[in-house]
């Protein structure tokens, strides 16, 4: 495994941990999930999210990443 | 439920039996089409006309439905959203040190990724690869491909709809 790779996964590895023990407490992910919400409350946060999401498609589906 | 009744709001649809039976079918053929369209997409590849066609329409699906369904139904204007800038309540549990805990290790997860993508990208070569490659050698097959674009859309469809009054302004 390259190097990279390695720290891919253990990058990966630990949002996941996290994101488990997060939902095991209860919290259910909340804090992203608030953040995410606060972000589309207005015109402005929505637009950029959506900025954001089209460029992410774009790259991630028509141009060869 | 809330999307049901911002469907029927946006649709103008009268109160009463008629309007639970059109929502659920405006929301039956939604998740129908989408499907349909997650199907469709699995079977491109990257550079075709098709799949820069397909994902342009949805963009611009995304973006003309959030401006043309959300008109009024923002929960702040911008410019007040901006002022008061903040994503957790004062009053909110972020004053309770567990909570600033948690908040500082999805930052510090945040930061990592983004940190490890741009130094990966810096030495562009394979043995550093940047999170976009490595997706990609999971969209190079149609399962892949079809299972992140049906994330992706998942995404842009509450992005573009979600989080909003239920009632106009």
């Amino acid at each position: 495994m390259a190097p990279g790779s390695a720290v891919w996964l253990a990058l990966g590895l630990a949002v996941a941990a996290w994101t488990v023990i997060e939902i095991v407490r209860r919290r259910s992910a909340a804090i992203p999930g608030r953040l995410v919400g606060w972000l589309v409350g207005s015109w402005l946060g929505r637009i950029v999210m959506l900025g954001v999401w089209a460029e992410v498609g774009w790259h991630l589906f028509t141009q060869r990443p | 439920l809330s999307w049901r009744i911002f469907v029927t709001d946006i649709a103008m649809i009268p109160d009463g039996a008629p309007r639970a039976r059109t929502a659920r079918l405006m929301c039956a053929a939604a998740v129908a089409g989408a499907a349909v369209l997650v199907w469709w997409e699995g079977r491109q590849h990257f550079g075709t006309g098709a799949s820069q066609a397909s994902v342009g329409a949805v963009i611009g699906a995304a973006l003309g439905s959030a401006v043309l369904l959300g008109r009024g139904r923002q929960q702040h204007r911008s410019g007040a959203w901006l002022i008061e800038a903040r994503p957790f309540d004062r009053g909110d549990r972020l004053r309770c040190p567990a909570q600033a805990g948690e908040v500082a290790v999805w930052i510090i997860l945040l930061f990592a990724v983004i940190g490890w993508d741009l130094f990966s990208f810096v030495r562009q070569s394979h043995d550093w690869p940047t999170l976009s490659y490595l997706v990609g050698r999971v969209t190079r097959f149609d399962w892949g491909r079809a299972a992140f674009f049906a994330a992706w859309l998942g995404c842009g469809a509450y992005l573009a709809v979600g989080g909003r009054r239920s009632e106009p302004s």
